[in-house]
C-alpha cells in the first residue's frame, strides 16, 4: 500500500489528513490515526461505543494556540452513513448548526455527521475564540468527508404521526440499547452488529410511549429473539390480544410482535389504548 | 391523581436504581447453565419495577471487608466526607492548588475523624509503606494536582519520595505497593452507569474488556485480587468537575463545577455518595427523574457480593463542609 510521511506518522495515501493549521494561529500538535484494535489505548472503555457501530478508523488532531485551550478534533470513519447518523443521533442536545448534514454545539463541544463520518470537536474549556475555532474547524473537516450520505432506512420504520423527531435514535447493539433504555443485563433481544434498531418517543397528554423496532437477518432470527424476549423479560405477565399487550409493574403498558424480519415493540406506554394505537400504527408502517 | 401516582412510581424506581434493588434469584435450572452466573448478571428493568412497587431497600450484607484500615466497628457507620470550595477551579478550569489542598485535607481528616489530615494519614499509612496513588488516566483524567498534594502530605509523614508511586495501569507496580490511595474522577460511564471508584482498578485485572457490559457487575472482584485486597487505605474522589452522562469521554454538556472532594475509607460508601450526586445532577438537568442507564449494578454487588463496603445510606454518615448550595446530597 502506498504510504506517505506526515511528521512522524506514516499513513495510507487514502487516509484523511486533518489540517495542520486552522483558524488564526492554531496549529496541530499531534495528529494520529486510531484503528479499532487500538481504541482502548486511546480512550479506554469509551471505545466500546464506537465499536458498537463498527467504526473503521479514527483520525485525531490536537490543536493549540498560546493563551487558548486545546481543541481536539476526532473524525470517525464509519461503515456506512447510517452509522455516522446513528452516533450523532445518540444526543442532539445543543444549538443546531448548518455544518455537515447535521450538527449541534454546546459548551465547547460540537458533534456532526457527514457521509460516512461522525465528527466530534471539543475544546478543553470554552472561550469565545475557541468556540469560533471549533466551528471553523468542523466546517473545514466536513470538506474532507466526501459527499452527503443517506440516513438509515430504519427511520421510515417509525410511524411519523406523533413522533418526536429529536428523540429518534439508530443503533445496533445491546450495549447501546441499555445505555438508551436499560432493558436487561442479558442480551434478551439478540442484538448485534447484524441487527438494525431504531427507537423514538411518542408524547401525548397522558405521557410518553417509547417505541423500538429491530430488524434481524432472517424471519427465524426475529422469531427466536422475540421468544427469548418473552422468556427473559415478560415472564409471569399476562399477555393480551394480537399485539401481545402486557401491563408492567409500574402500571405502564408494553406491546410487541414479530412482523417478517422485524420485532415491533412499544416498551412503555401510559395507557392500554395508547399502546394498542401505536402498535397498530407500527404494524401498518412496517 | 394519575400523574401523581406515576411520579411517585418513578421516584421509587430511581431510588431502587441507586441501591437496594430486590433481586429475584433465577430459577434453579437457570443457575445450572453456568455456575459463574450471579444474580446481578440476570437483572432486567422489571426487577427494578418490582422493587419500586415493593419499596424494597434492605441490604443483607453490609460493612467493609477489603479495606484494611479503619474498619467500622459493628453497628458503626461508614463516614463519607465531602469538602467543597467555590474557588477551587478558576474560569479556565485550572486548579487553585491552595484551595484544593485545603478541601482535600479537610475531607481526609473528616473521613477518619481526626483533627488534621496529617493525623489521619498517620493512622492509615506507615513511613515504611510503598504507596500507590491510583488516578483515572486516559480520557477525563483525575486532576493531577490532587495527587501532588497527597504526595506532599505523605512525604511530610516520612514516606520517601521514591516510595510514592503512580501505578495507574501497571500491574507489577501495584504489586510492589503496600498501600494504595484510590483517586478517581467522579464520572458517569455509558457502559457501567458509573465509572469512578470500583472501576478504577479495572486495568489491574489484566483483562479489562471482560468487565464491560453486563460483566461490569463483577468489578468488585478486582478489589479482592490477592495483590489488591486490603491495600486501599483511603478513597479520595476528585469531584472538582464531574461528568454526569456520556462518560468516560468528556462531554461539557454534562460537566459542571462541583468543586468538591469526597473521601472515605469505605470504597462502596464513597461510590454510593458519588452516585447520589451524579443522579441528583442528572435530575436537575432534565427537570425530571433521569436515571443512570445502565444502572450501576456494580455498586450494590460490591456491597452484597464482594463485601467491600456499604451502599446502604442507613449505614453511611455524610460529613459536609463548604458551600451548601449545589451540594446535591
Amino acid at each position: 500500500m502506498t504510504c506517505m510521511l506526515l511528521g512522524l506518522l506514516t499513513i495510507r495515501a487514502d487516509a484523511v489528513v486533518l489540517p495542520s493549521v486552522v483558524c488564526t494561529g492554531w496549529k496541530a500538535d499531534r495528529r494520529q490515526i486510531v484503528k479499532p484494535t487500538e481504541i482502548f489505548a486511546y480512550m479506554n472503555g469509551a471505545g466500546e461505543l464506537y465499536l458498537a457501530y463498527g467504526f473503521k478508523e479514527l483520525y485525531v488532531g490536537e490543536y493549540t494556540k498560546a493563551g487558548q485551550p486545546k481543541i481536539t478534533c476526532e473524525l470517525y470513519l464509519m461503515p456506512s452513513s447510517a452509522d455516522a447518523y446513528g452516533l450523532f443521533s445518540l444526543d442532539r442536545t445543543g444549538q443546531a448548526l448548518k455544518i455537515g448534514q447535521s450538527a449541534v454545539y454546546d459548551s465547547g463541544l460540537l458533534i456532526a455527521w457527514q457521509g460516512k463520518f461522525f465528527i466530534r470537536v471539543i475544546t478543553d474549556y470554552e472561550t469565545s475564540e475557541a468556540k469560533q475555532c471549533v466551528q471553523e474547524l468542523a466546517k473545514q473537516v466536513v470538506k474532507l468527508c466526501g459527499p452527503v450520505g443517506r440516513p438509515p432506512e430504519a427511520l421510515a420504520w417509525l410511524p411519523p404521526n406523533g413522533l418526536d423527531p429529536e428523540s429518534v435514535r439508530y443503533f445496533h447493539t445491546h450495549t447501546v440499547l441499555n445505555y438508551l433504555y436499560f432493558t436487561a443485563t442479558e442480551n434478551v433481544l439478540d442484538l448485534s452488529l447484524n441487527t438494525n434498531a431504531v427507537m423514538g418517543t411518542y408524547p401525548s397528554n397522558t405521557g410518553k410511549s417509547l417505541v423500538l423496532v429491530i430488524e434481524y437477518s432472517s424471519v427465524s432470527a426475529a422469531q427466536s429473539a422475540f421468544a427469548r424476549f418473552n422468556r427473559g423479560y415478560l415472564k409471569g405477565l399476562k399477555v393480551e390480544g394480537e399485539n401481545n399487550l402486557v401491563k408492567l409493574e409500574n402500571g405502564k403498558w408494553l406491546g410487541g410482535k414479530v412482523k417478517q424480519r422485524k420485532i415491533l415493540l412499544v416498551l412503555e406506554s401510559p395507557t392500554r389504548a395508547e399502546c394498542e394505537r401505536i402498535m397498530n400504527a407500527l404494524v401498518k408502517t412496517n | 391523581m394519575r400523574e401523581n401516582n406515576e411520579r411517585i412510581g418513578e421516584d421509587q424506581l430511581i431510588a431502587s436504581l441507586k441501591c437496594g434493588m430486590k433481586i429475584d434469584h433465577a430459577p434453579k435450572d437457570e443457575h445450572k447453565r453456568g455456575k459463574d452466573k450471579m444474580p446481578y448478571e440476570k437483572v432486567t428493568r422489571r426487577d427494578f419495577l418490582k422493587s419500586a412497587v415493593a419499596g424494597a431497600a434492605g441490604l443483607a450484607i453490609c460493612g467493609p471487608k477489603a479495606i484494611a484500615a479503619e474498619k467500622p466497628k459493628a453497628g458503626a457507620k461508614s463516614i463519607v466526607a465531602i469538602a467543597r470550595a467555590a474557588n477551587v477551579l478558576d474560569e479556565n478550569l485550572q486548579v487553585n492548588k491552595q484551595s484544593a489542598a485545603a478541601i482535600l485535607r479537610q475531607a481526609v481528616a473528616a473521613a477518619v475523624e481526626t483533627k488534621t489530615s496529617q493525623d489521619a494519614w498517620k493512622k492509615l499509612i506507615k513511613p515504611t509503606d510503598i504507596v500507590g496513588i491510583v488516578t483515572s488516566k486516559a480520557v477525563n483524567p483525575t486532576h493531577m494536582e490532587l495527587a501532588d498534594i497527597i504526595k506532599e502530605d505523605l512525604m511530610a509523614l516520612g514516606v520517601p519520595e521514591a516510595n510514592i508511586r503512580l501505578p495507574q495501569r501497571d500491574v507489577e507496580a501495584v504489586k510492589e505497593c503496600t498501600a494504595l490511595i484510590a483517586l478517581p474522577g467522579l464520572k458517569a460511564h455509558w457502559l457501567t452507569g458509573l465509572g469512578t471508584v470500583l472501576k478504577l482498578y479495572i486495568m489491574y485485572s489484566g483483562k479489562p474488556s471482560e468487565y464491560h457490559n453486563e460483566n461490569s457487575v463483577k468489578l468488585g472482584e478486582i478489589w479482592n485480587l490477592d495483590f489488591i485486597k486490603g491495600k486501599t487505605k483511603m478513597v479520595i474522589i476528585d469531584a472538582l468537575r464531574p461528568l454526569c452522562d456520556k462518560g468516560p469521554q468528556p462531554d461539557p454538556r454534562y460537566m459542571w463545577n462541583y468543586s468538591g472532594i469526597i473521601a472515605s475509607t469505605d470504597p462502596v460508601a464513597a461510590e454510593a455518595v458519588g452516585l447520589k450526586i451524579i443522579q441528583a445532577k442528572r435530575d436537575e438537568i432534565k427537570g425530571e427523574p433521569w436515571p443512570l442507564s445502565p444502572p450501576p449494578l456494580c455498586v450494590e454487588a460490591a456491597d452484597k457480593q464482594y463485601g467491600l463496603g456499604t451502599c446502604n445510606f442507613d449505614r453511611i454518615r455524610i460529613v459536609k463542609s463548604g458551600p451548601t448550595e449545589g451540594m446535591l446530597v
